[in-house]
């Protein structure tokens, strides 16, 4: 039944260009390669599973965004992705070599950003470094340089705790920069932010990815923030968590918040993707 | 200006009391309660026999009188010099040991039965045997201080270093860090509150050791000559003595706050 309404909904908003799940056609050189990888929590009286066997494949200096309601597993995948999960089942791929339990190629962001309060600014940048065993004088320097990279480099001897949330989530981008990684994992990292403050961070992120090349997975709920963000938008649903699709985002680039709301494709895609989560979704099962 | 408190009882649910103004009651407040205590005891006077209960007026002379007479110094310098000692190595051992237990979880599966045993027995029972073992002796009152203030601060140290938030710990490993680098950069600073906790009591209940101990097994010592002057009905000095000991406990907890403040002004702040 759902499926109608979907094709009802789909007849207003053209469906977006699907890009083919597993991505060996596209002729693009994959960054990481998932296949099968399924993850179960054991619960008292319930076990969750928060993903079943997703397979995709994210391309070289793509933007990702993975969007889904709670539940639907998005998070679980990004923590499996750093190692701080480990999958039941499947395998991930980085560049091609098989990856078990993270990569220091990696680097990951969080949504309530901990950075370490008993370290100051540019000592939280420099904390990836000291792991890389990068002699001191070139990780204060390599910190400083993405710390100005963030526009934050006036505020690098302060405690962390003295900035605002922005400005934090700012050090925590910084933080993972640092170590030059070839894949930027975000965990709904503005998810905790006002909206102002929200919009001016999606611009940085926007710039910074574009200026840098590296490689950004993404997780949000925010539709808005995943089309303005994303060359990709994996679609996921709850209960199993899987993904369902992957949907391109044919904006030109550079996009504007103003573009990115008005624009009639991004207005199609939108509501397409609003469709795809919404209560309809929810009642597909 | 009925419209004005109108507009104040829609808008903004309750007026809070300014800064300025919660720091002056701060501080007037207690001296307030202080001074209402120390007019209810003049009065008790009138009642109750004065060797019973003296009067302010009373231990403030006589407190005045062993200061300057000196008839207290030696027995103060021994018992803080005990104090010290004993605290320095209770203290100590008490972080290291937390530190080594909260590490290794098979350490601690061993160790804690025992730990907590311990920790809930009420210690004095150990006097008779520490004076079997080393008499009558500073040794025995020194390691009473010891025992005291030891197991506060190897269980809030071994706790702390398990309740490092998870969140900490992640951003260590997602950048990377080797389990030594994980240790000594985030799980040791992250667990320092905790030590403070533990450290901040077991000075207090060190004095409790110190008190207690030259009770039992001394003939020197503040609390010697709290059992000597309480024989003796000299209330008076028994309560100026009462007011050193717990000025003492008292200078402990200020001393570990001032450390915290100066040097980890983060624990406050990030909070």
């Amino acid at each position: 039944m759902s499926d109608d309404m979907r094709a009802g909904a789909g007849a207003g908003a053209p469906a977006p260009a699907r890009t083919q799940i597993l991505d060996g056609a596209a002729g693009q050189a994959g960054m990481l390669e998932y296949a099968g990888i399924c993850k179960t929590f054991p619960g008292a009286g319930r076990t969750v599973v928060a993903l079943h066997q997703v397979t995709f494949t994210v391309r070289r200096g793509e933007f990702l965004s993975l969007v889904g309601p709670s539940g639907c597993g998005k998070t679980t995948l990004l923590r499996i992705t750093s190692g701080l999960e480990i999958a039941d089942e499947g395998t991930l791929a980085l560049e091609g070599s098989i990856l078990s339990g993270g990569s220091q190629d990696m680097a990951y962001v969080f949504q309530d950003i901990n950075l370490l309060p008993w370290r100051s600014v540019i000592k939280n940048v420099e904390l990836g470094l000291e792991a890389r065993r990068v002699p001191k004088a070139e990780r204060r320097e390599r910190a400083m340089r993405v710390l100005e990279m963030v526009g934050l480099a006036d505020v690098a001897g302060v405690p962390p705790y003295t900035l605002s949330g922005g400005m934090q989530q700012r050090v925590g981008v910084a933080r993972a920069l640092a170590v030059q990684p070839k894949v930027l994992l975000m965990d709904e990292p503005f998810g905790q932010l006002d909206n102002f403050t929200r919009e001016a961070l999606q611009v940085d992120i926007a710039e910074l990815w574009e200026k840098l090349g590296t490689t950004i997975v993404f997780v949000t709920h925010d539709v808005d923030e995943a089309i303005f963000l994303s060359d990709r938008i994996a679609l996921f649903r709850p209960d199993p968590g899987r993904l369902t699709e992957i949907i391109d985002v044919d904006l030109p680039r550079p996009r504007t918040g103003y573009d990115v709301r008005a624009n009639r494709r991004a207005i199609e895609l939108r509501s397409y993707i609003v469709d795809h989560l919404g209560v309809g979704a929810g009642r597909a099962r | 200006m009925s419209a004005a408190a109108g507009l104040r009882r829609q808008g903004a649910p309750r007026r809070r009391i300014p800064l300025a103004d919660r720091r002056v009651t701060a501080i007037v407040a207690p001296l307030v309660v202080a001074s209402a205590i120390l007019g209810a005891w003049e009065l008790t006077g009138l009642y109750v026999n004065r060797v019973l209960i003296s009067s302010p007026q009373g231990v403030a002379s006589s407190l005045y009188d062993m200061l300057r007479q000196g008839t207290i110094n030696g027995a103060l310098w021994i018992s803080v010099r005990e104090l010290y000692l004993g605290l320095a190595i209770g203290l100590a051992a008490g972080v290291v040991l937390g530190i080594v237990i909260g590490r290794y979880a098979l350490l601690d599966s061993i160790f804690s039965p025992f730990i907590n045993v311990a920790n809930a027995t009420p210690l004095n029972v150990l006097i008779p045997l520490l004076i079997l073992w080393v008499g009558i002796s500073a040794e025995a009152r020194v390691l009473f201080v010891v025992l005291i203030s030891f197991f506060p601060v190897l269980l809030n140290t071994a706790g702390g270093l398990r309740n490092v938030s998870r969140g900490y710990v992640e951003v260590g490993q997602v950048l990377g860090l080797s389990e030594r680098q994980l240790l000594r950069k985030v799980i040791l600073p992250g667990a320092v509150p905790y030590m403070f906790a533990g450290i901040r009591l077991g000075s207090a209940l060190g004095v409790i050791g110190m008190i207690v101990g030259e009770m039992e097994v001394s003939n020197v010592g503040v609390g010697y000559l709290l059992n000597f002057y309480g024989e003796g009905f000299q209330t008076g000095n028994l309560l100026g003595l009462v007011f050193i000991a717990s000025l003492i406990g008292v200078l402990n907890v200020m001393v570990v706050r001032g450390i915290q403040k100066r040097w980890f002004s983060w624990i406050d702040a990030a909070r």
